[in-house]
């Protein structure tokens, strides 16, 4: 039996592809080709091919984007070429508002700072708030472990706001947002993210690893050597030796 | 590609994960719409025009298969959303300095996809299977993308591509993918 001759089993896959939500579809597909090599080979065949021609259709559709971008003149408009006299309003009316926000907006104490919070070597979530951003969390870490720090730090974004869960999570969130930050290069940013976990945190020893790789990436050797000093410090740190040489490295 | 108007996110949302016509129109709305970013992420980022226009059409990518697979939950509006993808992969492109292209590797399957995939430990080499693609022929390439990624009706299928009726569009995307599939299992 082949797939493409059983149209009800094809329309399945597809429906499955496309997000169906029916659980026990895999265990189908699995016992229909266990036993039956040539309906299984079909079935890769299908799954390839769908694959395929979705990669085929994202690459069509940035190409039609692109042109249309470049048809339709949406293009970045020189906000420099604009007059004066808008720069003057626009410059008076943000002086304005800071002025006001001075006077009117009472000073954020420093226990009411909250950042964001994981562990990137341990993909299970040691600790997770009850807040409403638990699907954003999960959904980040999902793809920080898929090494999309892009969509990681998109889904991080989402819940900054979510105070409570930040309260719960803040370590693990800096730590997922700090590393995912260095995979982009972005390697001052981490530092002062990272520099932010609390030496109590059980996450600290990681926070001391990334950042001194931060430094080492940087060329900072200053940085390098406070960040190994308490490396050291840190009974039997899991990176104790590597930190070491790459040191040696950076200053010889 | 035709403009439309929309009225709010769901309606989005919607054409979104509808295809067909109307996703094609709704992506048209959002290149446009959202295009007034691409110079203030110039000025933030120190991209050039070209790398710019890249991030961001990679970026409305991005936002459709969040959307599509679900993972858009609108905690924030969806023009926030879109500008969060943008910037990142914006950062991540000038960070790199490197021309950026839409990924193949099975990182970007979707869940259920990758799930299929790994439940029958099979790993496609998507670049041999691409050099494939390129001996279907440009009618048989447009059927099979519009079926596949554009979710397309038959009737939408046969439409787009001067064919008769729906009949002829469901036979044709039969043979083509036949033809896919045959190539692909050459060599």
């Amino acid at each position: 039996m082949k797939l493409m001759e059983n149209k009800s089993l094809e329309e399945r896959i597809n429906k499955f592809l496309n997000g169906s939500q029916d659980e026990n579809l895999i265990d189908d597909i699995k016992s229909r080709t266990e036993g039956n090599p040539e309906l299984r080979q079909d079935l890769i065949d299908h799954l390839n091919a769908n694959i395929l021609l979705k990669r085929e259709g994202e690459q069509s559709l940035k190409a039609q984007l692109t042109q249309q971008l470049l048809v339709e003149g949406a293009f970045p408009i020189n906000q420099s070429s604009k007059s004066w006299l808008k720069w003057m309003l626009l410059i008076v009316g943000l002086g304005l508002i800071t002025v006001l926000s001075i006077v009117l907006i009472p000073k954020e104490s420093e226990t009411g700072k909250q950042f964001a919070y994981q562990d990137p070597a341990v993909p299970n979530v040691r600790s997770i708030g009850d807040g409403s951003q638990l699907e954003s969390w999960k959904e980040s870490l999902h793809y920080f472990e898929q090494k999309d720090y892009v969509m990681a730090l998109t889904e991080l974004e989402q819940i900054k706001g979510d105070t409570v869960f930040l309260k719960r999570n803040g370590d693990n969130y800096k730590l997922v947002y700090g590393v995912s930050k260095m995979r982009q290069s972005e390697y001052e940013k981490a530092i002062v993210v990272l520099g932010e976990i609390s030496t109590e945190s059980p996450y600290y020893d990681q926070a001391l690893w990334y950042q001194f790789l931060c430094a080492y990436y940087l060329g900072d050797k200053n940085n390098a050597m406070i960040t190994f000093t308490k490396i050291e410090d840190y009974q039997n740190h899991y990176r104790a030796n590597q930190s070491k040489q790459l040191l040696e490295s950076l200053i010889w | 590609m035709t403009k439309i108007s929309i009225s709010s996110d769901e309606e989005i949302i919607s054409h979104l994960k509808g295809g067909g016509n109307q996703f094609e129109q709704v992506v048209s709305y959002l290149n446009l719409t959202y295009a007034g970013l691409i110079g203030d992420m110039q000025s933030k980022t120190g991209l050039s025009r070209v790398q710019a226009i890249d991030a961001y059409t990679d970026a409305i990518l991005k936002l459709i298969r969040q959307v599509r697979n679900n993972k858009f939950k609108g905690e924030s509006k969806l023009s926030t959303y879109f500008y969060k993808i943008f910037y990142y992969t914006a950062v991540d492109i000038s960070r790199k300095k490197t021309t950026h292209e839409v990924d193949l590797d099975l990182s970007r399957l979707s869940e259920r996809e990758a799930l299929v995939v790994d439940v029958l430990s099979h790993q496609p080499n998507l670049d041999k299977l691409k050099e494939k693609m390129n001996l279907l022929g440009f009618e048989c390439k447009s059927i099979l993308i519009d079926w596949a990624y554009g979710d397309f009706s038959m009737k939408e299928i046969a439409q787009r591509n001067n064919l008769k009726n729906d009949e002829s569009a469901r036979s044709m995307k039969y043979k083509c993918l036949k033809k896919l599939k045959t190539l692909m299992r050459s060599q």
